[in-house]
Order: structure tokens, then sequence, then C-alpha cells
């Protein structure tokens, strides 16, 4: 079925932090190397550009990861977290079954009762499916701040080597305020429900609660199709919809599922190569934090006021893609953080 | 486009040399015939033939006559 896209356009909203947090563990692909799959190894690094990716400790979670991260902000912005009225976490490694890991982190970072607090469950497009559900919460309410966390550790499922090395852990956390002359912020998405089986993970839950231990599927054929078909046609009508042109831009951040697919959609948007962002190098692919950690790896270090346009673009499990234009400050992007830390719910045995 | 030039094509896409591919040579046998190359595959078929190469049938892909039939 083709409809009309679905633009979403906030005037009044603002990017005022991002942060990103990892764990201290970085697992290089160098390090992989065993003598025999040496060969394999160079392969994938040389086709998918991953370096190597980090992976929590048994008890740290994407939650502990977005909580480090929201704190950074709001220390680096010293902003009365009392203001904060919305907070989204979007994630697919959720802490428990029940209830939303939000709902919990809501108190863990000391938020006020009067604040909505649920997850989302999407993956690659979920940071900007998130900032579309944040900023329009904010827009129809009295809320000031929002706040959008994205993250997954993709190391707490069952996986096969090629998957293991593809993937990494990692959480972002967004601010966004009310504020009067911000740049517009506008958001185009998309579904395509009949993909669902492309990324599957089918097993422990209530449709089939048997054999908890199989990987699921990953369609890596069928996904590669969607991403460079769909991603690049989504981000064209956007921009044609918007009057704008890749010139417009100062840099593109896609999600980063490989480098194979990131090239590919560069190539068909007619963007600038020099303008695409990179995180998958050090981080791998990350999921929903793969936007964020791209403006956190090109500006975390950056210390004077610069105002960058930014295209983004997540696409993936669901099938779900959604492309977006903001704009950042890059000072207002904090240098990544690196954690052990975890948060200690009375629960372990 | 000749089935030279096919050839060739794919040659590039597993990163052989030149001349080392034949139409009758079996796809499991060929080493380099892996993921990642499929991938490369689906982008040069898109880009050299203007077709799209899905899943399905690269399943029924058996040997490199079968990918030079589907060129076209």
């Amino acid at each position: 079925m083709i409809g009309k896209m679905i633009l979403n356009e906030f005037n009044g909203i603002a990017v005022k932090g991002i942060a990103c947090a990892v764990s201290t563990n970085w697992v290089s692909i160098e390090s992989l190397k065993n003598g025999e799959n040496d060969a394999v190894l160079d392969k994938f690094v040389k086709t998918t550009s991953v370096l190597g990716h980090y992976e929590c400790g048994p008890r740290q979670t994407a939650a502990d990861l977005a909580q480090a991260a929201a704190q950074r902000i709001f220390d680096a912005q010293g902003i009365d977290k009392s203001e904060v009225g919305v907070l989204v976490f979007a994630t697919q490694y959720p802490d428990y079954r029940v209830p939303s890991t939000a709902c919990v982190l809501q108190d863990r970072l000391g938020l006020q009762r009067d604040c909505m607090a649920f997850d989302i469950n999407l993956g690659c497009s979920g940071y900007v499916y998130g900032l579309n559900v944040v900023s329009s919460l904010m827009q129809s309410s009295n809320v000031r701040y929002g706040l959008l966390l994205a993250g997954d550790t993709p190391s707490k499922g069952v996986r096969s080597d090629n998957s293991r090395n593809l993937f990494g852990d990692a959480s972002a956390a967004t601010l966004l305020v009310k504020e009067e002359g911000a740049s517009p912020i506008t958001i185009a998405s998309r579904t395509d429900g009949s993909g669902y089986k492309a990324i599957l993970r089918p097993y422990g839950y209530s449709k089939h609660p048997e054999r908890p231990d199989i990987e699921g599927v990953f369609n890596e054929i069928d996904v590669f199709n969607f991403a460079i078909d769909e991603a690049p046609a989504l981000i064209n009508e956007l921009l044609a919809a918007k009057g704008l042109t890749p010139g417009d831009f100062d840099c593109m951040a896609l999600h980063q599922a490989n480098m194979m697919i990131m090239k590919q959609i560069v190539r068909r948007t007619h963007f600038d190569k020099a303008k695409m962002l990179m995180s998958i190098d050090r981080f791998a692919n990350t999921s929903a934090a793969s936007i964020p950690l791209c403006f956190v790896q090109k500006y975390g270090e950056t210390e004077g006021a610069e105002i960058v346009n930014a295209l983004i673009c997540g696409y993936g499990v669901g099938l779900s893609w959604a492309a977006g234009i903001i704009c950042i400050n890059a000072q207002d992007v904090l240098p990544i953080i690196e954690t052990d830390e975890y948060f200690d719910d009375g629960l372990f045995v | 486009m000749t089935n030279e030039e096919k050839l060739h094509l794919l040659e590039d896409v597993f990163e052989l040399d030149e001349n080392t591919l034949t139409p009758e040579m079996v796809l499991a046998d060929i080493e380099e015939y892996d993921s990642m190359s499929k991938l490369s595959l689906i982008v040069m078929i898109d880009d050299e033939c203007h077709k799209k190469l899905t899943g399905e049938q690269l399943k029924e892909f058996e040997t490199i006559q079968d990918i030079l039939d589907f060129m076209g």
C-alpha cells in the first residue's frame, strides 16, 4: 500500500544535549584472530568497516548506559530536572519483561512524578522515531524538557560469530527543550510489516515461549535490499518535500548498519561522501544508538559553538524506517562516556 | 553486454583475477562467493543491468551461467 508520506514538523523545539555511553570493555576484531580465521576477519573489516565493539558486563544493561548518558547531560547543562516531563526509552533490550524500563529510569534519574515515561520497542529506526514521539508530546503539552534515551545491548542475545562481531552495546541520551526561534525539526516515517521476518527473534516470549536459546533470524540479503532501496527513497522524498538539497546539510548521520549499505545510501541520495559521519568503525552496529554515536564521534570533543544541520536516517527491524532533519550545536554534544557502573535492584542472586 | 564483459564484472565483484571464472563453474565451489560478495553482486547487477536481485533469486543460482543468464 502506497499512501501519502507522513511528515511531522516541530517549531520551537531544540536539541539541547547529546551524550552516549558504552562499557569499558572494547573487543577488537584484531584480538579475535586465531590463525585460522584471519582471512575471514580481514574481509569482515574491509566490507563492514567495523574494527571492534563494546560489550557490557554481565550485570550492566542498556538502561545503565542510558542513565549514565542522561546524567552527564544534566550535569553539563545544569538544567532543572524537575522540568523534564517526557522520558522515552527506545530499546529492544529492556531490563524486564514488565514494566517499561523508562518508568524505572524516571526514578533512578530523580525525575519528578509529573513525567510521562515509556519504552518504544524499535531498533535501528528507534532514534528517529523517538525524536518524533518526544517532540510531539512536548509540542502538545506544557512540558519544557523532554529526554530521549536510545540503546541496546545485543551482546545479551544468543549470537553467531558474525553477529557478535557486527553488533555492539551502547546507549544514547538526547535532551530536547522548548526554545523560541529554534530551527525546525522535520521527520518522515514509514513501516512495512510484511517484511517482519527479515529480522526476527521469535522465541522466549508469548507466541513461542519455547527454545529461548535460538538466535532468531537475520536475513542479510532481504535487509540489504530493503535498506538500499527504501532509505534513500525516503530521504529523497523528504528533501523534495522541503525543497532542500544535499548541499543544504553539514552532515549526514545514517544508522550504521554496515559500510556497504551506508555507501549505497550516500550514493543514491547524491550526498557528498565527506559529509557522512561514522561510528561503525569503533562501535560496530549499535542499533538505536548509532546515529547519536555518529555525532559524539564527530563533535564530542568540539568546544566552541558550531551550528550543524544534519540529515538523519534510521532503518531496519520492523521493517521500520524514518528520516529527519535536525539542527544541533556541536558544543552540546558531549564526549563519549565509558563506564562499568550498573544499577543494583536488590534482586541479584 | 557480452559474456566476457559479464564475467569480468563478476570477477571484480568476487575480487578474483581476470579470466579466472568460467560459465560452468559451480558457485558452491567458489570460496569468494560468500555473504558479503552476494551484497556486492546485488549492487553490481542493479548498476549494470538495472535489475533487482532478491534473496529468493540468489538461492536459485547454482552456477556462474545462472548469474550470466539473470544478467541478461
